[in-house]
């Protein structure tokens, strides 16, 4: 009961101070950048009727707008809280501009042009300029469309930043990419080149050839074979080793083959000592 | 010039025909083969470029290395440093190249890669 009491006693004081407002004295007009307002170039509405001929401006003018707001019981002058200069392109997109009282009370809207274009995001062409009127304590908030201009006014890009803009469709799929291979000669050349570094096993054997190579000093001995075969194994486990097993295998199969190698050998360059030794 | 050079060399070749032991000439021929092979893989490094790099190493310095151990067999066998390697028979001397042979080339292989 309290609280409806109270409620009721600040709606009271709310339509007590509620109250019905006008605009007057309102100019508007384009002037030059360094253009004295003054009864030539501004053009006096009245409120709620329209400038019948459009204002026509380019970026290096200014836009003036003075009006008065006041009382319409007492014409006292009164400071809304809000009062705006609203401009509405074709397409529907307006741009606000908030209107601040001087000292005295009157309410003056001096600008050039490129300057207030900074706010008009890019906009530029025909608008149609409102005002704007209200405040809690009025009763009748205005809206009254006074005049249209063509305003030609800069439209420079400017991109808005990444993080302030706003996508809502899926960003595009990131694939990773792999590190490119390096660049390989053609197979021809690796081929040609294989086989030209192979070719001096060829001299090799031709040259040993020359020489006489022979195996009659070898020692009659089943170590021979055996030396030999494992040497022979031990390189192929080498191959192995590069194609397909790791360390750890062929260390374990060497360790077999290098002690079968190492007896044999050892029997065998023996053998070749011996005899040596013998026959001096 | 040339005509002092020529007879020089086959002088030369002709001593080192007559001379040097069958042995040591095998030997011989080996590090020969061990040499060509080494330039041809450079030569190849030098045209073509070192894409597998490590192949590259592992190959050349696979055949520079044989090469210092056939250089060290020869030495090891020659009768003519007998006093200097009197210690080391020809016998041991080419257990020890082959052991090290394998050795370097468990390495080789395992730079390979």
């Amino acid at each position: 009961m309290r609280l409806l009491l109270a409620l009721g006693a600040i709606w009271a004081v709310a339509l007590a101070a509620s109250e019905d407002v006008t605009v007057n004295n309102f100019k508007v007009g384009i002037l030059a950048k360094d253009q004295q307002p003054d009864a030539e170039n501004l053009k006096t509405v009245a409120i709620f009727s329209k400038l019948p001929s459009g204002l026509t401006a380019d970026a290096s003018q200014r836009l003036y707008v003075s009006f008065n707001v006041v009382k319409k019981a007492d014409n006292a002058k009164v400071k809304p809280q809000q009062v705006f200069l609203r401009f509405v392109a074709p397409s529907g997109e307006d741009v606000v501009l908030v209107v601040n009282p001087d000292a005295n009370g009157n309410y003056i809207y001096d600008s050039v042009l490129r300057t207030a274009a900074k706010s008009f995001r890019n906009l530029s062409g025909q608008f149609k300029i409102s005002l704007l009127v209200g405040d809690v304590t009025i009763k009748n908030p205005i809206n009254w469309q006074f005049a249209d201009i063509d305003a030609a006014l800069p439209t420079a890009y400017e991109p808005t930043p990444k993080s302030q803009q706003v996508r809502y469709e899926p960003m595009e799929e990131i694939t990773h990419v792999f590190r490119q291979p390096e660049k390989r000669p053609s197979a021809l050349i690796s081929d040609a080149f294989t086989i030209i570094v192979l070719a001096p096993f060829v001299i090799l054997f031709v040259l040993w050839a020359r020489i006489g190579i022979n195996f009659q000093n070898a020692p009659a001995s089943p170590f021979v074979p055996i030396f030999h075969i494992g040497l022979a194994g031990i390189f192929g486990l080498y191959i192995l080793f590069w194609i397909q097993f790791d360390m750890f295998e062929t260390l374990k199969y060497l360790s077999v083959l290098g002690f079968l190698t190492f007896v044999a050998g050892n029997r065998v360059l023996r053998a070749i000592a011996e005899g040596k030794q013998k026959s001096e | 010039m040339a005509a002092q050079v020529v007879p020089v060399i086959a002088k030369l070749l002709e001593d080192y025909q007559k001379t040097t032991s069958s042995k040591l000439k095998i030997i011989d021929a080996y590090m020969t083969y061990i040499l060509f092979t080494g330039i041809l893989q450079f030569v190849y490094c030098l045209l073509v470029g070192t894409f597998p790099f490590n192949s590259f190493l592992s190959g050349f310095i696979s055949t520079v290395t044989s090469f210092v151990l056939a250089s060290c067999l020869r030495m090891q066998v020659n009768q003519e440093n007998r006093s200097e390697f009197s210690s080391v028979s020809p016998e041991r001397a080419f257990a020890d190249f082959i052991f090290a042979n394998l050795i370097l080339h468990l390495v080789v292989v395992n730079f390979l890669g």
